[in-house]
């Protein structure tokens, strides 16, 4: 049985009181592998090897890593889309399988119903969870408030901007008040004044007391800077296949404003995150052959 | 000075608040202009009915055979005041909408099914496409053959030939679908009833429209082409018997009818596409 149990779980230590209140993270990636099988050749590519990642309740990890580093892959993993070919992710003690109640995804295209006005684009999240009520509908107007949009509740995506379907997007995901908030790049494709005035924006949602105890995030952009601003912990990703190269706590105060941007601890954070992105991948992009076939699959998943 | 601003307030705009320039021109003409695919459609309809009456009219074409505008309309007026004609508006209408009815009915559904279950869309698109590309009236006697010369037969050819379209629109509306929704239904755990009636439905609206559109045209066909082989009432058969008794008149309003229920039908499709698919347009 000993043996057993050993060649099941090669992290003894962790597996002991996974529901511990207190102390023990409340997400556990032990040992995971992602990726899929090729069509042409039928070997099995790697996203991620060997990924091993802790986050405690509250925390909001921002993952950084170049692009084809599995970060993508490994964010939709925890959101249950993609399956998991070896190892393990759980969430307070219990292994994901599959998408959740417990969690939300705001998506790196907006991915908003144009038939919907942006009210029932928010209400869908909570009709799908079966949680739609005249309760939650309320919750649901108050969080349109709170992202700003107000005003426009009644109107289509189609008649939004980039910045205000992505305020939808957040929207969308915070109104299922979920244990753990999964966020995709979702300033990417924003122009640079839109993107700062979301990740300030993104942090007074997420400091404000309306949704209730303090959510776990976790956070996928190649930004660096983004990244410091928005993070408790900054996961610095390797390339292909995707590892942890860097774990950084960033002990900058909260709330963060944007002037915190300018302060040299902030350039120094950068600096040291930059630094390990560079080094890292500098490193590996020689060694790792499988690194230009996995950029395609990224940017092929970005296409959708 | 003054008196020509006020006069023309467009040409005022220079020092003062911002005035937009008057609109030079009157009402009629721009409503004209706004809709300008409708005025000029009319236009050329009324080119032809002249044509038509003129030729009639100065006896270059023998009335008796051709009929003529005004001689269609004096008829239309006497069908309707004597009642004459509703018996067979009754009878196509009644096989058009049952039939019709009936298709949206199994081909809607159907088409979503098919096109989320790859391997039964597989197995099922050769037949699909085979059956679609033979002309659908074809299979009359065969449906006369089985079922008889009743109503029934008549409401089976308009399902036949209205249910193909619906299923191939629907089903290729569906494997269209934007990867992005199935994402967001299967992260929210969208459970499969809510996934087909509140994303799947809507998505494909604008394909099943489409197929509606088609539907409607292959629906009458059918209607007439059946009542054409096996009725004693409808409008194919009032047209049929019409020339048969050289009443060109007749025969000529039974089609002017068909016509008119066919725009109106085409244009309630557009109607709701406007209404519910106005997100699509772009």
């Amino acid at each position: 049985m000993a043996m057993a149990d050993t060649a099941v779980n090669p992290h003894p230590a962790d597996s002991a009181g996974t529901e511990a209140p207190n102390g023990s993270p409340y997400l556990q990636v032990k040992a995971l592998q992602l990726g899929y099988r090729s069509r042409k050749t039928g070997e099995f590519i790697f996203a991620c090897a060997d990924l091993d990642f802790t986050a405690h309740r509250g925390e909001f990890v921002v993952i950084v890593g170049p692009s084809g580093c599995g970060k993508t892959t490994f964010l939709e993993a925890l959101a249950g889309l993609v399956p998991v070919a070896a190892g393990e992710i759980s969430l307070g003690g219990k292994k994901v399988a599959g998408p959740g109640q417990d969690r939300s995804l705001v998506f790196q295209n907006a991915s908003l119903f144009p038939w919907r006005t942006v009210r029932d684009n928010v209400l869908f999240a909570l009709q799908a969870q079966r949680q739609l009520s005249a309760e939650s509908a309320r919750q649901a107007d108050a969080l349109i408030e709170l992202v700003g949009l107000g005003h426009v509740s009644g109107r289509h995506p189609h008649e939004l901007s980039g910045g205000m379907k992505q305020r939808v997007n957040l929207a969308r995901a915070l109104v299922t008040r979920p244990e753990l908030l999964l966020l995709d790049e979702p300033f990417g494709a924003l122009d640079a004044l839109t993107r700062a005035a979301m990740q300030h924006e993104l942090v007074r949602v997420w400091q404000s007391a309306g949704l209730g105890p303090a959510k776990t995030a976790v956070f996928v952009t190649h930004d660096v800077d983004e990244a410091v601003y928005l993070a408790d912990r900054v996961i610095v990703f390797s390339a292909g296949p995707g590892r942890v190269a860097a774990d950084l706590k960033i002990s900058l105060p909260r709330p963060r404003r944007a002037e915190g941007r300018r302060t040299p601890e902030f350039a120094r954070y950068v600096d040291t995150v930059l630094a390990e992105l560079l080094g890292k991948s500098s490193e590996v992009t020689p060694a790792g052959a499988a690194a230009p076939e996995q950029r395609e699959t990224e940017q092929a998943e970005a296409g959708e | 000075m003054s008196a020509m601003s006020v006069g023309r307030p467009g040409q005022a705009g220079g020092s003062g608040p911002l005035v937009a320039p008057a609109r030079q021109e009157n009402a009629l003409l721009w409503w004209a202009r706004e809709h300008s695919k409708l005025v000029y459609g009319s236009a050329g309809i009324i080119v032809i009915l002249a044509a038509w009456q003129i030729t009639a009219v100065t006896g270059l074409v023998n009335v008796s055979i051709s009929s003529d505008p005004w001689l269609i309309a004096k008829t239309e007026g006497h069908l309707f005041a004597s009642g004459q004609i509703w018996s067979p508006i009754g009878a196509t209408a009644t096989e058009v909408g049952l039939g019709l009815g009936i298709s949206l009915v199994i081909g809607i559904p159907l088409g979503l099914v098919l096109g989320r279950m790859t391997a039964l869309y597989d197995m099922a698109e050769p037949i699909i496409n085979i059956l679609n590309s033979v002309p659908y009236v074809l299979f009359l006697p065969v449906i006369i053959f089985w079922f008889g010369i009743g109503a029934q037969s008549r409401v089976l050819l308009v399902i036949w030939g209205a249910v193909m379209p619906l299923l191939i629109n629907t089903s290729a509306g569906v494997r269209n679908l934007n990867r992005d929704y199935l994402r967001v239904a299967r992260v929210f755990t969208a459970r499969r009833l809510l996934f087909y009636r509140s994303v799947l439905f809507p998505a494909t609206l604008p394909y099943i429209l489409t197929g509606i559109r088609l539907a409607i045209g292959r629906a009458l066909v059918g209607a007439i082409v059946a009542e054409f082989f096996l009725s004693s009432h409808g409008l194919g058969y009032f047209v049929q018997q019409s020339t048969t008794n050289f009443d060109m008149n007749s025969a000529m309003s039974g089609i002017v009818i068909v016509a008119v229920a066919a725009i109106v039908l085409t244009r309630l499709v557009g109607v709701a596409e406007r209404r519910y698919t106005h997100w699509a347009q772009g």
